[in-house]
């Protein structure tokens, strides 16, 4: 391939600087930076970072005056990238017109690449011959630095490190060897200066032979000016002779040594003392540019697994930040929403994933707002998503706080599940749970009815022994209905057929109703049910429903109170009203009373042995005033008695 | 000679069997209607002084058959006492609405108490159960 001319230019400060042009004037390097607003084509290749290609040439768009004199007719510019940053740019002319090909310009991309590394260099070095006062000094650290910050690419950001060290100290050969925790040597790595791919395979050290070890073991520079035995030995097991003069300086990351920095030459007396400060401080940056690069692959790695990771997941993931904008939306979530990627990037979540509350309007809640208030994840159930094609699904959502470095949350990663499947599967077990238990009812409200026409005399007189059986009998039996009822509520509270109709109440009323109900079960116990009537007052609820959580709560009560009483009162207060229901009856320790109110939760103790129950009945109570928009509460000490406590909003 | 006759219509077997024995045994005559519609006819040509009905029916609901019986002159005025354990309020409202004497649930009385609520009816005399 041949071109008349190229020339390289590098961004420096927002500008364009020539640092290299073959085929031109080499007044061409004197000419001032070109800034952004003069444009140009080199321009237009870092502004789109894709290679500019010309055939017919406009002068007007050619920066440069000197090079806009010669005539070319094409051009090719490609941008200097290297891992998405923008170093420079590299451009090619020709004097007759010539058509340039995809290789064509794959062959420029990678010498532009390559030109890139070499640039730095070139720099680096021009800097240090330029300058060898201990303030100059400072700038090679600075383009050291400059260059890990550029490429964080291992090889390429190693092999202009060393070259830069190379070249300040005048020799022909460095490397680099790190420490290996498998097999405890230290071993030289690729890429180095001066050496072959072979020698530095076979370049390999004990951490206490030689002048690596030295350097290794007691983290100092160490200078052979006239190599040792042992040392020339590591070199020439690996196939390196003429060995002269090594200078060794471990890197170091805080306080641990991870390998040793080395400059080789075959020459004697090429360094001095006063060089190895200098050099300490080399080796120090280094360390930083191999931890650097170390973190920064185990980073790619990281991100690389986690990107298999969401992709292979089946829920839907994706990330918004702290403009509540999309960052990241994985292959489930494309699949289950019908949206892909490039639609949703970059934008509110809410401009595309319209979620929706279980009577399906809009949730207009943000889940950044969410996350942000809690700090914490937070599962959302019950809501419905509403996929590209305007059909909407059940889902969970999950979404969890990202944190930044301030620990303030700065967005959130959202999970979501379509759950059709399981909504499906749960209101068949409801139905399924609903068709037995009805399909139970009637078989025990015959047998209750034949027992209670034994037990009436209907069949004739019964004995002692008959009697006491057939009580048993019955017994067992209003259990099984209580399971059946207890099972059927359960059902009704799961899917929602359990409805509140309020309507104006007498709460006093409707107490005192309740308790006369059920003062034949706490005469049989001989204990005393009383009530306290409170303030004369009506409020709006549903008397149905209270009477169920009274029969309840002081059934229960009655039920676990061996001796004493059972009290009953109600309390007005600002916004709410109260009834407690107090008993002496055996009591419950913390861990019982926290569990209480879970479903088939029951206090198993030898003094609750003969006591029979479903443990439903505190979960149905629960959800009941719940759903009245009320409170339940329980206090209580072991052996002493319990105190349940219903709150429910004052409305009239 | 028999109290007075009464109607069961009541889909379920065991549950028939169980209150025609306790009716029979305290001196009623009863009647069985398996269906909705049967119960219908039943009711129209045995002119029963008393019709005890469930809700939850084949072929024709309780409800349905409430309200066809209050709509034929020959049934017009036969009481209908409801014995089911469907407890929605909305037909414990409608069926009260169409004049029933009662609405008990099954589950919640026993036979004996059913039987002192059809006899209290049948002299005239409302009593608690």
């Amino acid at each position: 391939m041949k071109v008349d001319a190229g020339t390289l230019m590098y961004l420096e400060k927002g500008a364009l600087v020539r640092k290299a042009a073959a085929g031109l004037n080499p007044e061409v390097l004197k000419e001032p930076p070109i800034v952004k607003e003069k444009g140009g084509y080199s321009w237009q290749a870092i502004e789109t970072k894709e290679p500019v290609v010309v055939l017919k040439l406009d002068t007007s768009r050619i920066a440069s005056k000197i090079v806009a004199q010669e005539n070319f007719a094409s051009l090719v510019s490609v941008p200097m990238i290297s891992r998405g940053v923008i170093i420079g740019v590299m451009s090619l002319f020709t004097k007759t017109e010539r058509e340039f090909t995809q290789d064509d310009l794959n062959l420029f991309a990678t010498i532009a690449s390559q030109a890139a590394s070499a640039v730095m260099t070139i720099r680096a070095t021009e800097l240090l011959a330029e300058n060898n006062q201990k303030l100059k000094e400072t700038a090679t650290l600075n383009e050291i630095s400059q260059s890990i910050a550029t490429f964080f690419n291992f090889e390429e950001t190693l092999f202009s490190t060393l070259g830069i060290i190379a070249h300040s100290f005048n020799v022909s050969m460095a490397f680099l060897g790190l420490f290996n925790h498998e097999d405890k040597l230290i071993h030289a790595v690729k890429p180095a200066f001066g050496f072959s791919d072979k020698q530095i395979f076979d370049l390999r050290t004990r951490n206490d032979e030689g002048v690596t070890g030295l350097a290794f073991c007691k983290g100092v520079p160490v200078l052979e000016d006239k190599v040792s035995r042992e040392t020339q030995e590591i070199f020439e097991r690996a196939g390196v002779k003429g060995i002269k003069t090594v200078l060794a300086a471990p890197l170091k990351i805080k306080s641990q040594t991870i390998g040793v920095l080395h400059l080789v030459s075959s020459e004697a007396n090429v360094f001095q003392q006063k060089d190895i400060p200098f050099f300490k401080l080399l080796a120090a940056q280094t360390a930083v540019v191999v931890n650097s690069s170390m973190n920064y692959q185990a980073i790619e790695e990281e991100r690389n697994k986690d990107e298999v990771l969401l992709s292979s997941i089946g829920d839907g993931v994706f990330a918004i930040d702290k403009n509540a904008e999309v960052i990241m939306f994985n292959g489930a979530a494309e699949k289950i929403t019908g949206f892909l990627r490039e639609e949703v990037l970059n934008k509110d979540y809410q401009d595309n994933l319209i979620f929706l509350d279980r009577t399906k309007k809009p949730y207009c809640e943000s889940l950044l707002e969410i996350v942000k208030k809690s700090e914490k994840n937070q599962t959302i159930g019950d809501l419905y998503l509403k996929k590209r094609n305007g059909d909407m699904f059940p889902t969970i959502v999950s979404a969890a706080p990202i944190f930044d470095a301030a620990k303030q949350v700065s967005g959130s990663i959202i999970v979501f599940r379509d759950v059709t499947k399981e909504k499906e599967v749960e209101q068949l077990k409801q139905e399924l749970i609903s068709i037995a238990t009805h399909e139970l009812r009637t078989p025990i409200t015959g047998m209750k009815g034949y027992i209670d026409m034994i037990l009436g005399g209907d069949t004739g007189e019964l004995n002692g022994e008959t009697k006491e059986i057939i009580t048993e009998m019955s017994a067992i039996n209003q259990r099984l209905a209580d399971l059946v009822d207890d099972l059927l509520n359960v059902g009704r509270i799961e899917q929602g057929r359990i409805e509140i109709r309020p309507e104006k109440v007498d709460l006093n009323e409707v107490i005192k109703e309740t308790v006369k109900e059920l003062s034949i079960q706490a005469e049989k116990k001989k204990l005393e049910l009383t009530f306290e009537e409170g303030e004369n007052f009506e409020i709006k609820t549903d008397p149905e429903r209270i009477k169920q959580v009274l029969v309840n709560l002081i059934g229960n009560s009655i039920k676990y109170t061996k001796q004493g009483y059972v009290k009953v009162a109600v309390k007005k207060e600002a916004d709410k009203i109260s009834v407690s229901v107090t008993d002496s009856g055996i009591g419950m320790s913390k861990e019982q009373m926290s569990r209480l109110f879970e479903k088939f939760y029951r206090i198993k103790t030898v003094e609750t042995r003969q006591i029979t129950g479903t443990g439903l009945g505190l979960w149905i109570t629960k959800k009941i005033v719940e759903m009245m928009g009320g409170e339940i509460k329980v206090t209580s000490e072991l052996g002493k008695g319990s105190v349940f406590t219903f709150s429910l909003p004052l409305i009239y | 000679m028999a109290k007075a006759r009464l109607l069961l219509i009541e889909d379920d077997v065991t549950l028939i069997k169980m209150y025609s024995k306790k009716f029979t045994s305290d001196g009623f005559e009863v009647l069985v209607a398996y269906d909705g519609e049967e119960g219908l006819k039943k009711a129209s040509e045995e002119d029963p002084d008393l019709i005890i009905l469930d809700i939850m029916l084949p072929k024709m609901d309780g409800i349905t058959l409430f309200k066809k019986l209050r709509s034929k002159p020959e049934t017009f005025k036969t009481p209908v006492l409801l014995l089911t354990n469907f407890n929605k309020e909305d037909a414990v409202f409608e069926c009260f609405k169409l004049g029933a004497v009662d609405y008990l649930i099954k589950s919640d009385v026993t036979p004996q108490e059913v039987v002192k609520k059809v006899e209290n009816l049948l002299v005239g005399k409302q009593g608690p159960i």
